[in-house]
């Protein structure tokens, strides 16, 4: 420590200005190296795919400026249809989502409806199921010739009976509507359990009536909550990529998420410019999306009295009624898990038959021999697990130091980093796997077509929830135990691995499987990345349920169902069933 | 020894006002003494207290320790907390809840680089101190709160710091145990002989502890005085008010001898002596401080209904009964006085006529000093809830 001699002569201004430049550097250090780091990762893919569709040819770094595409894009019919179809898909399913989730959550919350925790057991386990295989669950289930219902459709009425048209658009509706409802209940059960009870306790007082206090003060005191819901569900429809892949393709019912694949991968050349233009589009709703969705939230805060007391609202006795509302809280859980079991049964058969006990004698292992010993399989199934994993460390990690300079270090700068962390959540999976291509596929630094590249996009897409766990966590964390720590003398470093990290474990861990978890099911974000040479799991299954190999699509489904299956069960352990799940939302 | 000189920090609130948290903050602890930031919330004393530590950065000014300077504004000189060799108890305690007590003790020591044995040797004596050896191995999540608060103390003095830090370290105890833990403290920081700061909002601990007592209002030190004088001598009405219940009554001043001296004051009807606090003109309107328990109160016969000189009459409102004593809530001349009678049975009932009787050793100070209150309302949080207590009594 230099002892300052009097004070007498004052140093000059300049020797000032570099001294409280050195100290400005100094408190905020993790700050900057975090935030350049983000810059160099989020900032250029999402610029250059914007960019792109504004530029001729094929090398983005050399092509000439141009409105083109856009001028392309809407002479053709097919994409004004592909954004009608993307909100109509968005729309319709995240309404229908929120209609059944909202229900379940009533009848669970706050009656006395059997089969109240299988609805959660149910909606955890399909919250760690890939969308891909709910998609394909689906098809065995609805499908026109083969597909279970339109079988036993067949059996009761004959063969002039109704059938179920999976391919189409009310079908897309109701079966993504099945993939968010897990997430949605999640994110309305706490408002119904954790409204203040003495809001209609004092509506009651007043002389209301059961009916009339849940019309009058019950379900206002939701609505924000379920708008917040309604939005985000809509998000996700608008960024959804699996279930119009693999049900609107076939009766060429395009949305935004799918033209941007047809155009990269299906046509002979791939017409870069078209892409990023749907791209752009695509980028533009989640941005309103996501806009009028934080300002819904802020409002549903001021309305979710969570004040960490443990609320225990009066539930309300159905009397002999009570069985009948089983039709929701068990039918409901069922149809969410009807496609694994029927992808359960797939996988058990050579050549695949609906279920019947004709049937039974043919099941067989082999399916499971077959896939297990394929070496593109299990090269995958190592690629996800290593890849997974590093990301969610990485994810964690930045969050941590992001979020610490955010809390611990306010400043404009501690902000921007903030902002740039969360910049991914306007990027659909598809768009950021578009964007990455196109950075990297004429990169003078050959990364393209390697692993790290995969690693690139899916730390920028989850990187707004290593913020976010990272955030809340610390909030928690009293700041004057780091203090503490840093007046008995002990350096930064030191204070973060020996206070700050041991304190935020429990985060750490349940942001880090959280992610793990999503990144097993990623198909959209790797759907460009992924090749022969370098795959992993989803991609794999991808690449063979287009080749018509249900057998295997199947097995390899379950193979990796399973896993994640643990992954979300520790999870929850972790955060305690359903109680952080509102942050878990979307576990895409 | 700490030396502070004209620390000077403000905040920007959301309204983008600028709140001048420490304005001109100076003084010096003597090697050894425990010295006291006195306080209501928001006038600078935690503020001042963080910026010894190095956990604020003041604008301005210079922080000396043992006369090394470890802040200096003019200088861009900031020395990290991690550098200034401190001792803290932080209000919340801070107890690491993944260590266990004696890892939490030994933090300080292995910081530092110290060897095992000695590491071992002084967290078992600062333990001892304590009096909590025997929790040495308990994960210090499991620990009371009175326990904790001592853990804390024992964290923040085993690696003899340069100056103690203590930031309302007694406000999350039970009466009781606050009580208890005030001679602990004592104890404790005669024996260590630490310089000491020490952050409170609490008058009576202050005046139980401390050597030296600066009182902070608006992010300015208004009086730094030894607890004694600051009780029976006040600066100003505020520190009156502050320090202790006091009643400010006001009046007009009739003269008098200067400042010092006495003089007269006329309070509605009756005249009132006192000692005139600082220098005010013939007529000018000033406060009369006078504690509740220097009035003498007496049940005035209906026969005698003629003015006592230097006394006021009035009739009793309410009474608020404190075990050892009864406070009295008095209207007399348009005047609310309280008056604490002191004895299990005072004697007194609602609604009777009394005379009361006023010392003679009233400080009189200049009346806009205390504008921005009311007379007689106390400012510490323990006598706000006798005034509430009082105002629904009569309500």
């Amino acid at each position: 420590m230099s002892a300052v001699a009097g004070g007498l002569i004052p140093p000059s201004r300049s020797a000032l200005l570099v001294r409280r430049a050195d100290q400005w550097a100094r408190r905020n250090t993790t700050t900057i190296i975090v935030g350049a780091i983000l810059a160099v990762l989020i900032a250029p893919p999402i610029i250059i795919v914007v960019y792109s569709s504004f530029v001729g040819g094929t090398n983005v770094w050399h092509g000439t400026r141009t409105l083109g595409h856009y001028r392309y894009v809407f002479s053709q019919g097919t994409s004004l249809s592909a954004i009608e179809n993307t909100f109509v898909f968005a729309a319709g399913s995240a309404m229908l989502a929120v209609v059944l989730a909202s229900l379940v959550a009533f009848f669970v919350e706050r009656t006395n409806a059997p089969f109240r925790r299988f609805v959660y057991f149910t909606v955890i386990v399909a919250l760690g199921v890939p969308i891909l295989v709910e998609a394909m669950g689906w098809i065995l289930l609805l499908g026109p010739n083969n597909g279970l219902i339109n079988s036993w459709l067949r059996d009761l009425f004959g063969l002039n009976a109704p059938q179920i048209n999976v391919y189409s658009m009310f079908w897309m509706v109701v079966i993504q509507s099945t993939i968010t409802f897990p997430a949605v209940f999640l994110l309305v059960a706490p408002a119904f359990r954790l409204a203040d009870p003495a809001l209609e306790q004092a509506a009651a007082v007043s002389g209301a009536g059961r009916l009339m206090t849940l019309r009058r003060v019950t379900f206002p005191l939701v609505r924000p909550s379920l708008l917040a819901a309604l939005l985000l569900s809509f998000i996700v429809g608008i960024e959804s990529f699996e279930v119009p892949a693999l049900l609107g393709t076939p009766s060429h019912i395009g949305v935004l998420s799918t033209a941007i694949y047809r155009e990269i991968s299906n046509a002979v050349t791939p017409d870069f410019g078209a892409a990023a233009v749907y791209a752009t589009l695509l980028m533009l709703v989640t941005i309103i999306g996501l806009y009028l969705y934080q300002r819904a939230t802020t409002r549903a805060h001021r309305f979710v009295t969570v004040t960490g007391k443990a609320y225990r609202p009066e539930r309300i006795r159905l009397g002999r009624y009570r069985w009948l509302t089983a039709v929701v809280t068990l039918l409901v859980p069922l149809i969410v898990l009807a496609p694994i079991l029927i992808l359960f049964w797939s996988s058990f058969l050579r050549y695949y038959a609906p279920p019947s006990r004709g049937e039974l004698k043919f099941l067989t292992l082999s399916n499971y021999h077959a896939v297990l010993h394929t070496p593109e399989f299990t090269s995958a199934l190592k690629n996800t697990f290593i890849l997974g994993a590093s990301a969610a460390l990485l994810v964690m990690a930045f969050g941590l130091v992001a979020a610490w300079g955010v809390l611990r270090r306010p400043s404009r700068l501690s902000k921007g980093v903030d902002y740039l962390g969360s910049l991914p959540l306007v990027v659909p999976g598809v768009v950021l796997s578009l964007a990455v291509v196109r950075l990297f596929l004429n990169f003078p630094i050959g990364i393209y077509d390697t692993t790290w590249i995969i690693l690139i996009a899916l730390v920028i897409h989850y990187m707004p929830w290593g913020l976010r766990f990272n955030h809340a966590g610390l909030i928690t964390q009293h700041r004057e135990l780091e203090e503490a720590a840093d007046v008995s003398g002990a350096n930064r470093v030191y204070v973060f691995f020996r206070i700050l990290v041991p304190l935020m474990r429990p985060t750490l861990v349940a942001g880090g499987l959280f992610v793990f978890m999503a990144t097993l099911r990623q198909l959209a974000l790797v759907i460009f990345l992924a090749g022969p040479s370098l795959n992993v799991v989803s991609s794999w299954i991808w690449a063979i349920w287009n080749n018509a190999n249900l057998a295997q699509a199947s097995t390899a489904a379950m193979i990796v169902t399973v896993p994640v299956l643990i992954v979300a069960a520790i999870f929850y352990k972790v955060t305690g069933a359903g109680g952080d799940a509102s942050q878990g939302f979307s576990a895409r | 020894m700490l030396k502070v000189t004209g620390l000077e920090k403000q905040f920007a609130t959301r309204d983008s006002d600028v709140v001048r948290a420490l304005d001109g903050v100076s003084f010096v602890v003597p090697q050894g003494s425990l010295f006291t930031l006195l306080g209501a919330s928001g006038s600078g004393k935690t503020t001042t207290l963080r910026s010894v530590a190095g956990l604020e950065r003041p604008e301005s000014g210079r922080i000396e320790i043992d006369d090394v300077a470890v802040f200096d504004g003019s200088r861009a000189l900031f020395v990290p907390p991690n550098k200034r060799d401190l001792g803290m108890v932080f209000q919340s305690y801070a107890i690491w809840p993944h260590m266990t007590v004696f890892e939490n003790v030994a933090f300080p020591l292995r910081v530092k680089r110290k060897g095992r044995a000695e590491i071992r040797e002084a967290v078992d004596r600062t333990l001892a101190l304590m009096n909590m050896e025997h929790l040495a191995k308990r994960s210090s999540s499991l620990l009371s709160g009175g326990q904790q608060q001592r853990l804390a103390l024992a964290r923040a003095i085993v690696a003899s710091p340069r100056l103690l830090l203590l930031d309302e370290p007694l406000s999350n105890l039970d009466a009781k145990l606050r009580e208890r833990m005030r001679f602990e403290l004592k104890r404790l920081q005669v024996e260590t002989g630490l310089t000491t700061v020490y952050v409170t909002h609490d008058q009576m601990e202050a005046l139980a502890l401390s050597d030296e007592i600066a009182l902070m209002h608006d992010g300015r030190i208004v009086q730094q005085a030894a607890p004694a004088e600051i009780y029976h001598a006040p600066a100003s009405a505020y520190v009156a008010d502050f320090i202790g219940s006091t009643n400010l009554l006001r009046g007009t001043l009739r003269g008098g001898d200067g400042v010092g001296g006495r003089c007269v004051v006329q309070v509605g009807d009756a005249s009132i002596s006192g000692v005139l606090a600082a220098d005010a003109p013939t007529g000018a309107e000033v406060a009369v401080a006078v504690r509740p328990e220097s009035i003498a109160m007496e049940l005035l016969p209906r026969s005698e209904q003629e003015p006592t000189p230097g006394a006021l009459h009035g009739e009793i409102r309410s009474s608020v009964f404190l075990g050892e004593s009864t406070d009295f809530l008095v209207s007399a001349e348009a005047l609310e006085v309280r008056v604490r009678v002191s004895g299990v049975n005072p004697g007194f009932a609602i609604g009777d006529a009394v005379r009361l009787r006023l010392p003679e050793t009233g400080l009189v100070f200049r009346s806009e000093t205390t504008a921005d209150q009311a007379p007689g309302l106390p400012q510490t949080e323990a006598d706000g809830a006798v005034t509430d207590t009082i105002a629904e009594a009569v309500l």
